[in-house]
């Protein structure tokens, strides 16, 4: 191990420098006097510090060539104090209320956002400690600029699509890096498809009141550090450290129910039966009926349980936290139960010495459904199933309903559960080598380890079927980094050099059985049949260098330059390595001599980076010719082989470059803050997944071709509204524009007018439009005056067909801007938090109505295909019975796509702290009351009432060719809980 | 700067570490480059088992090519409830139609695969690999590209009665040329060139093929000397070449032990002398790959199908009483839409869709022979009458007297009638009517549009293939 005996030289020569000390005590207060017990002090570029005690004292050796100290409180400004030849301090600290001042987490490291020149989002602790939190993604969601997040579905477990300023790929991945606690996340899609998108949250696994801030990298700026991973933006997760001096105990309940925000209106067996008589003369069989969308649907429940102790001492910090929530879904059938655990440490082992852990363990057990395309999922099969079909025979049994299951007897009789465990852990040791530079090396693990069980009885599938899934990804890396802080004279010294290595094997295992002598016997080894044995590994590597440098001049100037020189395995020999680099400067313009006098002005400050950026989401192995063997090979008991891949021997990686121009003002004492940023984000040599005619035998070949551009201004403002002794309101308001063009596709195919394009039928990446385009035939409406249904073909006449030669670019998937607004009051100890998020100008595609809407459909009719044309009824929404156009009118068309603009309450609070100190007792610090709703309000676009369930669906999940689509995607849960927060 | 030095000298050696490229060389676990699969012989089988494999696909052979077959003509009420297989059904289909693209996705999967053994095999460097197995391997392979061509030309072109063949086909592709990035935007053949070629494999192939093998699921499932003489039997019968159906019917019939018809109706899926080919399936075959099967389509829930294909009025009237080929092939069930239906059972699993897929076997061959005897002779021919004798003794019932017909055109109704109520399911029904200039639909408001040459009788070009540029003029009415 050639990385280990760096490590040791390193320790040797860091032992081998001695310098002279000197001591120096102090104190730090608020602007009050009040003594303030747990503040941070840390030597400058050293891992030297301490924390002051409970009357606010310190006392510190300075290091020889030291002479900052860096002092820092959560709530208060961070402070630099330079030392002169005084030996005893006294710092006060002022509040913060914008966070000007505060350190923020960036790419291995961390800055001061007064001079940082990286666009970057924040959302810390602070800004979520009164929302209980379900997942981490739920932080994202409005809260950053920029940062588009849309749950896949309703379903508990489900990924979220999250776009960090628009897509930047095709067919390479759309999701960012996650990293953290310095280790990036293995985010494959581990879990089995079932109707939509395959794929679970990545994030499910970590306790959000374990998260201490969350950084999203935007820019090159702050990305290029993260070389070939860097495109889709980074987003940097930190969790909660232990704070010497105070020890703490924080216990957390809430408690709630869930219902769906919106519910599809479907006939009812008398209804269907009307009108099947009236529409088509046809009688339906049978008597009476049943309620499935009804009997799928039931109250949600949700239990969590937190707690926390936190504390420590000058030498060793803790945060040790469990964390447990249950909860179950508006659907039957769906319920999930998480369990956290973790663990943080530091240890200051001497003055120059210092090592930690952060250890996070997780087990979820998910009760899944399926969703969207598929006939064994409830919020799918409820509404296509006849309501003439009844669920149980004349003695209470259940029975098979056909090609639409029964749901009912699929969730009582069946199993589908999902087992995660996790393990995501980092060490770290850090050493002073020399004045203002220190030596870290971080070894970290994801072990994550999947285990899928499904069981459906004789009654849903004949005979009955079993299957097992076991995924293990196991990932470790090394990352070693040399870290420079220093002063000379007005000039101030950052960097960051360091090189890292890291693999990822992953280790994936299926067998499925059918053929069941009883339902009692659950597990494969019981079935007759056998029909899958799988077992397949797959490993990738990356071995990388980077360097980041920020040079500060009078506090003034600001120039920053980072570079990564990454290597990976999932390159050809000829294109392994990728270098990607940036550069940014900043100029704090309030800091010159002519603006100081400027006294209502805290901070202009203007930004600038240019820098690029690579993916390397494209499969373990994009670059080689393949033959695939295994059971879908074999013929009549013999091996076999067949063509799998096309070779691409010039596979490369794909570059980003993006330009950002930022401006940061900060006015009126710091109750105003205002970041603004523009960026033009380009993508070329795309990944691209080339289109063949399909007599070729394959659909695609993936070759370097192409470009895409996104550009969009992020706006971030921040406002202290009113701020007194007893009531203060606080609001955050944030919007991201964004438009995504593709620029050039070369070797794609043309469309009738001549346009380049890529991707499907109804969806596709038009050159000079959006990525995610929709390609249809508008529709008109129904003839008052014959009840034909009319489309409007090229050339602008009426056409009674969905003739595919005449389909149009008729709205796209993304959003104009996407953005958040939230306003928190507190008085008193009352706290009221409301949080509005918004979307728009997005188109959406129901794929659902194709089949509800379909007037002469095999399965069950939304309620309103009875509006169809008569004589007495020529203002209808459905085509005649008589009408030829019947036949069609379920054939995809705009009569099928939606406004997917909207608003939503996305989360309301309020609540009430008491002290102890006001009940005079020890007993506790405080304690917090809480009641909280989520989604109770959300305002559509017109045209969904009665035809659609919820705007904010990405059926694909991460598909960057497919987004805005849904197929009786489950809506999002509205929510209403209540809680209890004791601090100890 | 005495301390500049010492940091950057530090970080020179901090960096002089961090290579290590052999870490980066990692290659699939579960997949061979094409240059190590045709590296040997026993490389070259497995590619050309693959070719089969491909064509177990549930849009090749593995059903709905067979369901479809049977629902556009008059054999099967389809209730399904996919929209793009009611476009179909409903002769309304559009270019787009997705079933559509998959199978001719699948189909030319089919040929890729088997394209990808002939321009191979012959380079192997394998000295125990021996000209006769090369020359077998080539031509089970071709044998396997001919018969995909073959569903090809009869589900995308009009039939070779229709202006004798002078009409759009299918595109030709000879070569695996994707595998080596040759990617190819070729035109449409007419029907005639695809019969030709057909035929040119098949004959280029028979020599060179087994007569058997010595496991029976080996001599049903790959290509036998059998095998293609049964498929160019009826490769001749469409095209109308009746004394080369008689020929080829004969290798089969006349002194080949190895092919007998079966005395009852327990035959499918098993093997036996009346199949002549199969495609072999398992549980682990097609039930991975297709959303359905023979099983999953033709079968009620009950017994785990989706219950779209019951048996239409027509053929049930058609049966009568007393035909063992309905008492002993059907069941009972709910259909999709939850009418009870009668549905065939010739096809036995519903939910792993296991059934081999009969492809040739002897009582076509018959039938065949005695449709051309009829048509050859134009007259009430006495040998044809026996053939089919042998089908109606078989089904229970009376032999037909050459005193019922009155003349050729009698004997020959009677012949695709027995034809239909033999080969019923197997996917014969829609090409028997419209290589006869008969419509597929007698009844009902799609009967006027289902002649031979209407629009919508045959499929659509794929839009995309148009899309992308590919030089195919689309059918016409679409």
């Amino acid at each position: 191990m050639k990385k280990l005996s760096l490590v040791f030289v390193l320790l040797l020569l860091g032992s081998a420098a001695l310098w002279a000390q000197k001591n120096i005590t102090g104190k730090v207060t608020d602007s009050n006097g009040e003594a303030l017990i747990g503040a941070s002090i840390l030597v400058k570029g050293t891992v030297k510090g301490t924390i002051t005690d409970i009357e606010g004292s310190f006392s510190l050796a300075i290091p020889e060539g030291s002479n900052v100290l860096q002092i820092s409180y959560t709530g208060f400004k961070a402070q630099e104090v330079t030392l002169g030849t005084e030996t005893t301090l006294t710092i006060i600290m002022e509040t913060d209320a914008i966070g000007l001042d505060e350190t923020v987490v960036v790419a291995y490291g961390t800055q001061s956002n007064r001079f940082r020149v990286q666009s970057i989002g924040t959302v810390t602790a602070e800004n979520i400690k009164n929302v209980p939190l379900l997942g981490p993604q739920q932080l994202l969601q409005g809260q950053v600029a920029g940062v588009q997040m849309t749950n896949m579905s309703g379903v508990l477990g489900s990924a979220a699509a999250i776009r960090v300023r628009g897509p930047s790929s095709i067919n390479a991945g759309g999701n960012p890096l996650f990293v953290i606690d310095g280790v990036p996340l293995n985010d494959r899609d581990y879990s089995a498809a079932q109707g939509a998108g395959a794929g679970l949250n990545p994030l499910n696994d970590i306790n959000p009141n374990d998260i201490a801030s969350m950084t999203v990298l935007k820019d090159a700026g702050a990305t290029a550090i993260y070389g070939s991973r860097g495109a889709n933006g980074v987003i940097l997760i930190t969790t909660k450290k232990g704070k010497a001096g105070t020890n703490t105990v924080n216990f957390d309940y809430f408690t709630g129910t869930s219902e769906p925000t919106f519910v599809l209106e479907m006939m009812n067996a008398q209804q269907y039966r009307d009108y099947r008589k009236a529409y088509a003369n046809v009688t339906v069989p049978g008597e009476g009926g049943f309620d499935w969308p009804s009997a799928v649907r039931q109250t949600g429940r949700i239990n969590n349980y937190t707690l926390n102790l936190s504390g420590g001492n000058d030498k060793t910090q803790y945060y040790l936290s469990g964390s447990f929530l249950n909860q179950s879904n508006y659907a039957i059938g769906n319920d999930l139960d998480r369990m956290n655990g973790r663990l943080n440490f530091n240890h200051t082992f001497s003055d120059k010495f210092r090592f930690g852990a952060n250890i996070g363990i997780s087990r979820i057990v998910n009760d899944r459904i399926g969703s969207d395309n598929n006939t064994f999922a409830p919020l799918t099969s409820a509404f296509l199933q006849l309501p003439t079909v009844q669920p149980y025979d004349a003695a209470g049994n259940y029975v098979n309903t056909g090609f639409i299951t029964n749901v009912l007897a699929l969730e009582a009789l069946g199993t589908n559960q999902l087992v995660t465990n996790r393990t995501y852990a980092n060490t770290y040791f850090k050493l002073d080598v020399l004045p203002g530079l220190f030596v870290q090396s971080d070894w970290g693990i994801d072990l994550v380890d999947i285990q899928e069980t499904t069981r459906q009885a004789n009654v849903n599938t004949p005979g009955g079927l079993a299957s097992n899934r076991l995924s293990d990804d196991n990932k470790w890396l090394t990352t070693n980094t040399l870290n420079l802080e220093r002063q000379f004279g007005d000039l101030a010294l950052g960097a960051v050099a360091g090189f890292s290595f890291e693999t990822a094997l992953y280790d994936f295992t299926y067998v499925e059985g059918r053929n069941f002598s009883s339902d009692a016997l659950r597990n494969v080894s019981s079935a007759a049949t056998p029909t899958s044995t799988q077992n397949n590994r797959s490993q990738w590597a990356l071995n990388s260098q980077f360097v980041r440098t920020n040079f500060r001049y009078k506090d003034r100037y600001i120039v920053e330059g980072s570079v990564r020189r990454d290597g990976s395995s999932r390159f050809g020999s000829e294109n392994r390595y990728g270098t990607f680099w940036a550069v940014s400067g900043g100029w704090v313009v309030s800091e010159e001599q002519f603006m100081k006098g400027l006294g209502f002005l805290n901070q202009l400050k203007l930004t600038a980076s240019y820098g690029l950026n690579g993916n390397d989401r494209i499969g373990d192995f994009p670059s080689l010719g393949l033959f695939g063997s295994g059971v879908l090979s074999d013929y009549s008991g013999g091996a076999g082989l067949r063509p799998t891949q096309i070779a691409n021997p010039d596979l490369k990686w794909e570059t980003t470059t993006q330009l950002d121009l930022g401006i940061s003002i900060a006015i009126l004492n710091n109750r105003v803050s205002l970041d603004v940023n523009y960026y033009n984000k380009k993508t070329s040599d795309l990944l691209l997944d080339i289109p063949l005619p399909l007599l070729n035998g394959f659909a695609s070949i993936t070759r370097n071709a192409g470009e895409m551009e996104n550009r969009g201004v992020d706006i971030n403002l921040n406002t202290v509204n009113i701020k007194t002794k007893k009531f203060e309101w606080k609001t955050n308001f944030n919007i991201g524009f964004l438009e995504n063009e593709v620029l050039s596709l070369p070797d794609a195919s043309k469309d009738l007018e001549g346009r380049q394009f890529v991707g499907g039928t109804l969806q596709r990446a038009i050159v000079g439009h959006s990525i995610n385009t929709f390609f249809m035939v508008p529709y008109k409406g129904i003839n008052p005056d014959n009840g034909n249904a009319e489309w409007i073909a090229r050339d602008g006449s009426i056409i009674n067909t969905v003739n595919p030669n005449e389909r149009q670019i008729v709205g796209d998937a993304i959003p104009d801007f996407t953005g958040g607004f939230s306003n928190t009051f507190n008085y008193n100890g009352f706290d009221f938090n409301v949080f509005f998020n918004f979307t728009y100008g997005n188109s959406i595609y129901l794929g659902d109505l194709t089949f509800t809407e379909n007037p002469i459909g095999g399965f069950n009719y939304a309620r309103r295909v009875a509006d169809y044309w008569t004589e007495s009824n020529r203002d209808a929404a459905f085509p005649a019975a008589t009408s030829a156009t019947r036949n069609v009118f379920s054939q995809a068309s705009t009569l099928h796509l939606l406004d997917g603009s909207f608003i939503r309450l996305r989360n309301i609070s309020l609540g009430y702290t008491l002290k102890g100190s006001q009940l005079k007792t020890e007993a506790f610090q405080n304690v917090r009351l809480y009641v909280m709703g989520q989604n109770l309000w959300t305002l559509r676009a017109k045209g969904w009432e009665g035809r659609g369930q919820d705007p904010e669906i990405a059926d694909a999940g991460n598909a960057n060719l497919r987004q805005g689509q849904s197929f009786f995607t489950p809506p999002q849960a509205k929510m209403i809980t209540g809680g209890l927060n004791i601090t100890f | 700067m005495k301390i500049f030095a010492k940091y950057m000298s530090l970080i020179a050696l901090f960096f002089a570490f961090s290579a290590c490229d052999s870490e980066l060389a990692i290659e699939p676990e579960q997949s061979l480059s094409p240059d190590v699969t045709f590296s040997n012989e026993a490389g070259a089988q497995a590619a050309l088992f693959g070719a089969y494999s491909a064509t177990q696909d549930l849009d090749v052979f593995g059903g709905l090519s067979f369901v479809i077959n049977e629902y556009m003509a008059d054999n099967v009420r389809f209730v399904g409830s996919f929209p793009t297989l009611q476009e179909i059904n409903n002769f309304v289909t559009i270019a787009s139609n997705t079933s559509v693209q998959a199978m001719w996705q699948d189909h030319y999967y089919a040929i890729l695969s088997a394209n990808a053994v002939i321009d191979n095999v012959p380079g192997v460097v394998d000295a125990g690999f021996t000209e006769a197995e090369r020359k077998q391997f080539i031509a089970e392979a071709k044998f396997i590209r001919a018969l995909t061509y073959f569903q090809m030309i009869t589900l995308w072109g009009q039939p070779y009665q229709v202006n004798n063949g002078n009409t759009p086909g299918v595109p030709l592709v000879l070569k695996a040329g994707a595998l080596v990035g040759e990617i190819v935007k070729p035109a449409r053949n007419t029907v005639a060139e695809v019969y030709a070629q057909i035929e040119k494999d098949l004959s280029e192939a028979l020599p060179d093929v087994a007569n058997n093998f010595s496991a029976a699921d080996q001599t049903r499932g790959r290509a036998t000397k059998g095998a293609i003489n049964a498929l160019l039997s009826r490769v001749s019968l469409y095209k109308g070449d009746w004394a080369k159906t008689i020929q080829y019917a004969d290798a089969i019939l006349v002194g080949n032990n190895l092919y007998a018809l079966a005395s009852d109706y327990t035959f499918f899926d098993a093997n036996t002398s009346e199949d002549i080919f199969a495609i072999q399936m398992t549980s682990t075959d097609n039930s991975r790959t297709g959303s359905g099967g023979l099983g999953g389509y033709y079968l009620p829930a009950a017994r785990g199908g989706r219950g779209d294909a019951p048996m239409s009025a027509s053929i049930l009237a058609a049966y009568g009483t007393g035909d063992k080929r309905l008492s002993s092939l059907s069941i009972t069930g709910t259909d999709a839409t939850t009418v009870s239906s009668t549905f065939t059972n010739k096809f036995k699993d519903g939910t792993t869709n296991a059934d081999n897929a009969p492809i040739l076997r002897v009582t076509e061959i018959l039938l065949n022979k005695a449709e051309a005897l009829v048509k050859s002779t134009n007259t009430v021919n006495a040998d044809a009458i026996t053939l089919v004798n042998r089908l109606r003794t078989r089904a229970g019932l009376t032999p037909f007297d050459a005193a019922q017909f009155a003349d050729a055109n009698a004997l020959l109704t009677a012949i695709l009638n027995e034809r239909r109520l033999e080969l019923a399911f197997e996917g014969h029904r829609r090409m028997d009517l419209l290589r006869n200039g008969l419509p597929l639909r007698t009844s009902g408001a799609t009967g006027p549009i289902s002649k031979p040459g209407d629009p919508k009788v045959i499929l659509p070009i794929p839009t995309r293939e148009i899309d992308l540029g590919a030089a195919l003029p689309q059918n016409t009415g679409y």
